[in-house]
């Protein structure tokens, strides 16, 4: 009870994790003249990469345009997945000259790790709007659908950054381990490859979270259509990674400034 | 109303000497093979605060003296609810204020009004109070147009200025001020002792680590001398100074 006391204090106290959400984001590029910019720019020169390449292995293929929407849909939703974990496993780690220096409540500095995480992902989603203006899709309201689907993508980062942060600051290698295993899912995960009916059949697909959290906002952007059983799963993965995460952190919190 | 209890509190912290006692992977095989591979994952512990049973009641101007590793900065880091003891209990009551190391988590790449607008924050800050506090702290600080460079180009007692400012520029029920002062020239450790007395008047109970007996004697009641993570004694501060004095020499 007292641990989610503190876990409303610290979302209570919006104006510190914003404050220090945005130095995350600055601090990146500091001493760049282009700033965040970058981070838009290393998502462009992926997408056109991939694009590209799928252009010259598929020549023949009539949907370049839809595939390209669906590229730049999809990289932002990983990279805000991928960041929601690998960030968020180091988010207090990251934060130890706060934590040995200040009585904050201590899932601020949580918040503030899956904020920086989406604002980053904000500044991706700046490719995938050019995209928009160049292919020019009709509007669908089906595409609004995106944003329930993002809250569940944040409520999952939300809980699995509860569970990851104090377990990497206790074992160091969760964090190195979770960057290796994001590598392999990149690439098992549909995110720059359309799953077809059949791959959509196999279990292997089917058991990946990843696949799932990819779907609920990935498909309304690029205008396609969500199976239910999607929206289904990935609440599913939302709620169980935030109660696993609140038993864990509740479990570890007074063991936390001993480990960091 | 400010007022801190300690009941048998004991704070152990964790010695890691090891790659493999933080390793996941490691303490998973100790556990599943029973101990039989991953030897070494075992955790010592060193102990830090011994079994205290402390009461700071409103007014309390308390200074802790005691040599290196005694337990005084663990003992204020518990006091300001940093660290959650393994054992015991711990009650505060109040608004906490601290400087608990020159650090203070400062970021070397902001410059020192950015810092302190981020460190009034996490003293609760905001809108026109923060401008406000902000703006007295800079000025006391004396920096001028250091302010607005990169800590990173700061000197030790600049940093010390800096943090000491904002640290004390808003009134906290409870004051926990760790070794820092001393960092400072001639001229700031002047001004830094007029403040802390005036901080100290405001607020509800303070606790100064310092290794400056006279600096102790001017604003403090009482003193605890701290060693091996129990309180050795506690009295007037000069009297309990000379003994722990003589037990140095």
């Amino acid at each position: 009870m007292t641990n989610l006391k503190e876990l409303y204090r610290a979302l209570a106290a919006w104006d510190v994790w914003w404050a220090i959400a945005m130095d995350d984001v600055l601090a990146r590029y500091r001493r760049t003249a282009l700033g965040p910019l970058w981070i838009v720019f290393a998502q462009a020169a992926f997408v056109a990469g991939l694009y590209i390449l799928h252009k010259s292995l598929f020549a023949a293929g009539g949907d370049q345009w839809r595939y390209l929407l669906y590229l730049s849909a999809s990289m932002p939703v990983w990279s805000l997945l991928s960041s929601l974990l690998l960030d968020g496993s180091t988010a207090l780690l990251r934060a130890k000259g706060f934590i040995e220096s200040y009585p904050l409540p201590m899932p601020i500095y949580i918040v503030r790790s899956i904020v920086a995480s989406f604002v980053m992902f904000l500044h991706m989603l700046l490719v995938y709007l050019v995209v928009l203006l160049i292919v020019r899709p009709t509007f669908e309201p089906s595409m609004l659908l995106a944003v329930p689907g993002l809250a569940i993508v944040m409520l999952f980062g939300l809980g699995i950054t509860l569970l990851l942060a104090p377990l990497s600051a206790r074992y160091r290698d969760v964090a190195p381990a979770l960057a290796a295993g994001m590598n392999l899912m990149f690439v098992l995960s549909p995110v720059f490859w359309k799953p077809t009916a059949e791959q959509k059949a196999q279990w292997l697909l089917q058991i990946n979270p990843f696949y799932h959290l990819l779907e609920v906002v990935r498909t309304p952007l690029s205008g396609g259509q969500i199976e239910p059983h999607n929206w289904g799963v990935a609440g599913g993965i939302a709620v169980v990674s935030l109660i696993a995460g609140v038993i864990v952190f509740g479990r570890t919190r007074s063991t936390i400034s001993y480990w960091i | 109303m400010a007022h801190i209890t300690l009941d048998g509190v004991t704070v152990a912290y964790p010695v890691v000497i090891s790659n493999r006692q933080q390793s996941a992977f490691a303490n998973a095989a100790h556990a599943l093979s029973f101990g039989r591979y991953g030897r070494g994952v075992g955790v010592d512990h060193v102990v830090a605060i011994d079994d205290l049973t402390l009461d700071l009641p409103r007014g309390s101007r308390i200074g802790l003296i005691g040599r290196n590793g005694s337990g005084k900065s663990t003992l204020l880091k518990t006091c300001a609810g940093i660290i959650t003891p393994a054992k015991g209990k711990i009650d505060i009551t109040g608004t906490v204020g601290c400087l608990l190391g020159l650090g203070s988590g400062l970021e070397v790449d902001k410059s020192g009004m950015d810092n302190m607008r981020l460190i009034g924050r996490f003293h609760g800050l905001r809108g026109s109070d923060l401008n406000d506090a902000v703006a007295e702290a800079a000025e006391f600080t004396e920096l001028g147009p250091f302010l607005h460079m990169p800590v990173r180009t700061y000197s030790t007692g600049m940093m010390a200025r800096l943090a000491f400012a904002i640290a004390t520029a808003q009134h906290s029920d409870i004051m926990l001020i760790d070794e820092v002062i001393a960092t400072g020239d001639a001229h700031f450790i002047n001004k830094a002792v007029d403040r802390v007395r005036t901080v100290c008047a405001n607020s509800g109970v303070t606790l100064v680590a310092s290794h400056m007996p006279n600096l102790l004697a001017d604003f403090c009641d009482e003193a605890i001398w701290m060693h091996a993570g129990k309180v050795q004694a506690r009295g007037p501060v000069l009297e309990v100074w000379d003994q722990y004095a003589a037990s140095v020499n």
